[in-house]
């Protein structure tokens, strides 16, 4: 007898005294409904924390100089940006390569959610009226980093027309890149891209932080970008060991003129939480992300001078994604009978403290001014175990079923949420969910197959602020990147109206519809999550927390705005 | 049963004749050899009271061990939950009570399999000889070769991550270096002068392994035993760390040990220290009662002063 | 004797080969393979793409030409690269095992310098209370796992001492002071755990020996009690108490892989436990079976000792 099954039947011999403590009132039942009902009255969405979630810039005059230590949880699987969007990678590539466009940092951000898009390697950008063709006028001499091959030759537009092609030859950017038609450089500093169909926000897909413009000598001498970072970013890779340190210095060539501030930037390879603590509890690291508020607390207790900044949420990366292609998850019935099941308030209240959003796919700001509340989820998201019950007996599982679910732990958290969801699901629809934790490869490899039977603890990427990314690309039923099997032809048509509508309003109108169907037909079930919170040291200057993009994973290219006031 | 030397016999015949001599009573015994060995009856107590547990977990858990209360999560010892509660509020001295099953299974069917199977290997090894110990043991240090972690984690990678594959794993981590141990064991009592002479009788080969060679291989099986069970559990635990042994919700010490109660060390430390002192008392348990058993069974230290 | 050491010597190919076997078969059953793990956090990539680069790290030819490839690679020393990185193994290679080795070293130091003291104390005081002391604390070093003490430590030391072993591992020859801090901590934690296997093996066995008939004429010739027992009973003693020191080498050389992530060393452990998530194969078979050379030249080190040690087990 397995001990899983020993577990199960410890659970079904517990049921006479569960009922018989319920009965006289003092089971779980009874008291825990005693207490939600108290604090869901007084419960907000996302009570504020006693930290800010921004932090204006200093206006102190700038010192230059300094390192700034890094104990970094990744280490990155490979150097070439083609083959991964991994933050191991970009949280350190993002300051030795640039990109075309970029989104404000710390020091020009006018708060949190300021997206409003900039050049970077660009001066300046237009569309046509039909939005199939955009036109990049490139900025006059940015040179290259003056390291060999490159010697600190200029970048031309060729380059980018080079890194583009790349792109979409191979890779995990291959979509992005495969919707461009052809490309033209009339002239050094200009590049013409033409679309196969029309995009508004082309882009904003060129200022993802993934979408780094590389050098074509080092990929034609080499044959891929595994052995070698040379870019034309603020930062020089001058030494990277696996698995020990990176090594960055200051690129004394960098375009933007004055920056950066640091000299160096070193990230130390640690995987272990407690001990990053540690480093950061003993100054061996400058900067830390925390999970909780009670992680916090327990910090500052040895460092009360740390500089806690919230890192503001603005959507959910996991959910519980189900094999909704087959039965019985096809059935609209059974997707809302258990996104009904489950309380996803009490995961807030209790796992997160109070602290998290209730969970949502698109980031808020781009179909709401503020957070959305639970009403705004619709009528499946509402926690409603009778009506649950209901709904699943009249798509024939009145007796529930067994299912699976597999997932990779990426925090703790994770898996006290899991469980919690295991428990509703069994106690309210009786729905036996079997878990699976799997190694990171195991879990990735059946998740993106896309061919897993029963359910997944899914996720969507942290990185990306493109709305179009973040719609038609997760969304649409042809795209490779849809790890939910949405098949919906409603979705399918929205998303690419989305991505033809040019006006900002309209752009809003249909991102909402998109939101309501999504929840209306429980297409992906996104569950509560907190960003966290960054601390830093004292003496760290303008590190206003800008969201989706936290200073030390990819939102990196920030840290040339840094400056250390010792 | 007491044997008196023919010298003194003659004066205790008469003795001898009018009563007829009483063997101590089991409990005469057990006491006599509690006296003598308090650590090993303090162990044996501490087993009992771990196989005592298991059993009557149902009865003698207050709380279900699966029941979420997130409401209450980690609540520091208190009247109602005197081990405190874990990170979903679910009742810690209910998991640990259930979770001496889980050890118990893990450290005896991991330790069982692999001892029985080693033990069987060494015997025919060392035993036999010849070719077949050459290609046995050939085989056993092929798998020895493959450090013991990395062959587990391999095992149960290949086959699903729970409690079962992970103490199979255990199990033929543990085999060869049994075999090997046993086979040495067995080399040297084939040396032993009594053995010869067996074998010139014409003694059959079972008769001369159990009378023989198997008393001389006990204690070093017995140690080595001792030595694995706790040691299993402590794999398991190590697994669980690397994700690949128990899944949760399954209350087992190794798994509440690596998950929450590291994460949590600081902020609610009693999700650590009860997982670990029930680790810890069935690892003590387990050895000290294995060193008792050989001190009484050993026959070379039967007779000391 | 020499007949003995070619033999055993000519027998360690068949060991050799079975361990190749059995970790490239054990590597091939894992579900998922390098591919996969490198489209990690991204993949959408098209099959077509997979099929090429499969093709070009040749993962699509039958298993026993990749074996074949394999044992061509690891007989000419000449290990490829990593699938997963990129980066040629030998260079990975030259750059962990002097992190395994060094903490490897440590290990087994302080481990005997508590394990063998103790242990003879014990023996030599069976059933008084030292004895009862010792094998208790003996034992609970066993029953904490290096994982929980090692957060312990470094949690608390950074609490209470607010230091911690600086981060970004240097080597010995490079910074020596700044390596030993890197190193003291992670090498007591798992010293530790070894010592208390040690330990008990030495008591037990020393005990027995003790026993023997040989033993109770040397203490009957009157020789000081010390030199009986250093002379005559450990060396016997010790036979069983090489096998498990020379099995603690073997989990040392790649069981370490809890203490070095926690203490952030870039050692064999982190690196095969590593390629394994990651199904880096060439990674694993190659770490593997140095590992397995390694051990199969200390087994043979180990039988030569035991009949050195006991010249009653004669080697054929």
């Amino acid at each position: 007898m397995s001990a899983n099954d020993q577990a199960h039947g410890v659970a079904r011999q517990s049921m006479k005294r569960r009922d018989f403590l319920r009965r006289t009132g003092w089971g779980s039942m009874g008291l825990t409904g005693l207490i939600i009902g108290v604090s869901r009255s007084r419960a907000l969405a996302h009570p504020p924390s006693p930290y800010p979630s921004w932090l204006p810039a200093s206006d102190k005059p700038p010192k230059r100089g300094g390192t700034f230590t890094f104990a970094a949880p990744w280490d990155p699987p490979v150097l070439d940006p083609r083959l991964t969007n991994s933050v191991g990678l970009f949280h350190f590539a993002g300051l030795v390569y640039n990109r075309l466009l970029r989104y404000p940092f710390a020091d020009e951000a006018k708060s949190n959610t300021d997206f409003t898009l900039k050049g970077d390697l660009a001066e300046s950008w237009e569309g046509s009226a039909d939005f199939k063709t955009w036109t990049f006028k490139l900025r006059q001499g940015v040179k290259w980093q003056n390291v060999p091959p490159l010697n600190g030759r200029e970048l031309v537009a060729d380059d980018v027309k080079y890194c583009y092609e790349a792109y979409a030859k191979e890779g995990v950017q291959s979509f992005t890149f495969q919707e461009i038609d052809g490309m033209e450089t009339p002239d050094k500093y200009t590049i013409r891209i033409h679309l196969k169909s029309p995009n508004t926000m082309f882009p904003q897909n060129v200022a993802e932080f993934v979408t780094v413009i590389f050098p074509r000598e080092i990929l034609e001498e080499d044959g891929d970008l595994k052995k070698r970072m040379i870019g034309t970013g603020p930062f020089i890779l001058k030494e990277h060991t696996r698995k020990v340190k990176i090594v960055l210095t200051r690129n004394p060539d960098y375009f933007d003129k004055g920056y950066p501030y640091l000299n160096e930037y070193h990230i130390l390879s640690t995987p272990d939480a407690a001990t990053r603590r540690a480093a950061f509890r003993t100054g061996q690291s400058d900067a830390l992300g925390l999970q909780s508020l009670s992680d916090v607390e327990t910090v500052r207790k040895t460092n009360p001078t740390a500089v806690v900044e919230e890192i503001s949420t603005v959507l959910s990366p996991f959910g519980l994604t189900l094999a909704q292609d087959k039965p019985p998850f096809n059935d609209v019935r059974v997707r809302r009978a258990i996104s009904m099941a489950i309380d996803r308030q009490k995961h807030v209240d209790t796992l997160y403290e109070g602290h998290a959003i209730l969970g949502w796919g698109i980031p808020y700001f781009y179909f709401s001014e503020e957070r959305p509340a639970a009403s705004d989820l619709g009528p499946y998201w509402q926690y409603r175990p009778e009506e649950a019950k209901k709904l699943l007996a009249e798509a024939g599982h009145p007796n529930g079923f067994e299912t699976t679910l597999f997932y990779y732990e990426y925090f703790p958290q994770m898996t006290s949420q899991i469980q919690l969801v295991q428990q509703d699901l069994k106690r309210n629809l009786n729905i036996e969910l079997k878990i699976t934790k799997n190694d990171y490869t195991t879990y990735f490899g059946r998740y993106a197959e896309g061919k897993w039977d029963g359910t997944a603890w899914g996720f969507q990427t942290g990185y990306a602020i493109s709305l179009d990314e973040r719609t038609y690309h997760y969304l649409h039923s042809k795209s490779p990147k849809n790890y939910f099997r949405v098949n919906d032809p409603v979705i399918d048509e929205l998303v690419t109206a989305l991505r033809q509508t040019p006006d900002p309003a309209e752009q809003r109108a249909i991102t909402k519809k998109i939101m309501a169907h999504e929840h209306d037909q429980v297409l992906r079930m996104w569950m509560p999550y907190e960003g966290g919170f960054a601390l830093f040291q004292p003496h760290l200057r303008n590190i206003g927390q800008l969201d989706i993009r936290t200073h030390y994973g990819y939102g990196a290219p920030t840290m040339a705005r840094l400056w250390l006031d010792k | 049963m007491p044997t008196k030397p023919m010298s003194t016999a003659t004066a205790d015949v008469a003795v001898v004749t009018a009563q007829p001599i009483v063997p101590p009573s089991r409990v005469q015994a057990l006491w006599g050899l509690t006296k003598r060995k308090p650590l090993g009856a303090a162990a044996a107590s501490i087993l009992l009271l771990l196989v005592f547990t298991a059993i009557f977990a149902d009865v003698l858990a207050p709380y279900d061990p699966l029941l979420t209360r997130p409401e209450i999560r980690l609540a520091p010892p208190n009247w109602q939950h005197p081990f405190g509660t874990d990170d979903i509020g679910r009742d810690v001295l209910s998991r640990i009570i259930y979770g001496t099953r889980i050890s118990l299974w893990v450290g005896l069917l991991a330790v069982g399999i692999g001892t029985l199977a080693g033990t069987l290997i060494g015997l025919i090894s060392g035993y036999w000889e010849g070719w077949l110990d050459l290609g046995l043991q050939r085989i056993m240090d092929a798998l020895m070769t493959i450090p013991g972690l990395i062959l587990a984690l391999a095992i149960v990678s290949v086959l699903t991550p729970n409690t079962t594959n992970a103490m199979l794993a255990i199990a033929i981590v543990i085999i060869p270096g049994n075999s090997r141990i046993v086979r040495g064991a067995v080399l040297s009592a084939k040396q032993n002068p009594y053995v010869e002479a067996a074998r010139a009788l014409g003694c059959r080969h079972f008769r001369i392994i159990v009378s023989h060679i198997l008393p001389n291989v006990t204690a070093p099986i017995l140690i080595i035993a001792s030595i694995w069970l706790g040691n299993a559990i402590f794999i398991e635990a190590s697994l669980s760390f690397l994700g690949l042994g128990t899944q949760p919700p399954t209350p087992s010490w190794g798994l509440m040990l690596s998950s929450t109660g590291r994460a949590f060390m600081e902020q609610a430390p009693w999700l650590a220290i009860f997982p670990g002192l029930a680790i810890s008392l069935a690892v003590l348990g387990f050895n000290l009662f294995g060193d008792a058993l050989r001190d009484v069974w050993d026959p070379k230290l039967r007779g000391r002063t | 004797m020499y007949k003995y050491v070619l033999r055993r010597l000519i027998l360690a190919i068949p060991v050799l080969v079975l361990s190749s076997l059995v970790v490239f078969g054990l590597m091939r059953i894992m579900p998922g393979d390098a591919l996969t793990a490198l489209m990690a956090e991204s993949g959408n990539v098209s099959p077509r793409e997979l099929q090429k680069l499969r093709k070009e790290l040749r993962l699509d030819l039958p298993y026993y030409e990749q074996y074949l490839i394999w044992i061509r690679q690891m007989v000419t020393f000449n290990p490829g690269d990593s699938i997963f990185t990129g980066e040629p193994i030998a260079v990975s290679l030259k750059k962990s095992i002097p992190v395994t080795l060094e903490l490897a070293a440590l290990a087994m130091a302080f481990g005997l310098l508590i394990a063998i003291p103790l242990g003879v104390l014990s023996a030599t005081r069976q059933d008084k209370l030292s004895d009862y002391v010792g094998r208790v604390i003996a034992i609970s070093g066993l029953s904490f796992p290096d994982f929980w003490l090692g957060t312990l430590v470094i949690t608390f030391a950074a609490i209470w001492f607010n230091w911690i072993p600086p981060l970004g591992y240097t080597s010995v020859w490079e910074a020596p002071w700044r390596n030993v801090q890197q190193f003291l901590l992670p090498a007591a934690v798992l010293g530790l755990r070894l010592s208390a296997a040690t330990m008990r093996m030495t008591r037990s066995t020393l005990l027995e020996v003790l026993r023997e008939d040989y033993v109770r004429t040397a203490w009957a010739k009157g020789l000081g009690e010390r030199l009986i027992i250093y002379k005559h009973a450990l060396k016997n003693a010790l036979i069983p108490v090489v096998t498990i020191v020379g099995g603690q080498l073997g989990t040392l050389l790649a069981g370490t892989v809890i203490v070095e992530t926690i203490f952030a060393l870039p050692g064999m452990g982190r690196l095969t436990v590593e390629a394994i998530v990651f199904r880096d194969y060439p990674v694993v078979q190659t770490n593997v079976m140095l590992v397995a050379t390694v051990l199969v030249a200390l087994n043979l080190l180990v039988d030569l000792t035991y009949a050195w040690l006991d010249p009653r087990i004669h080697y054929q």
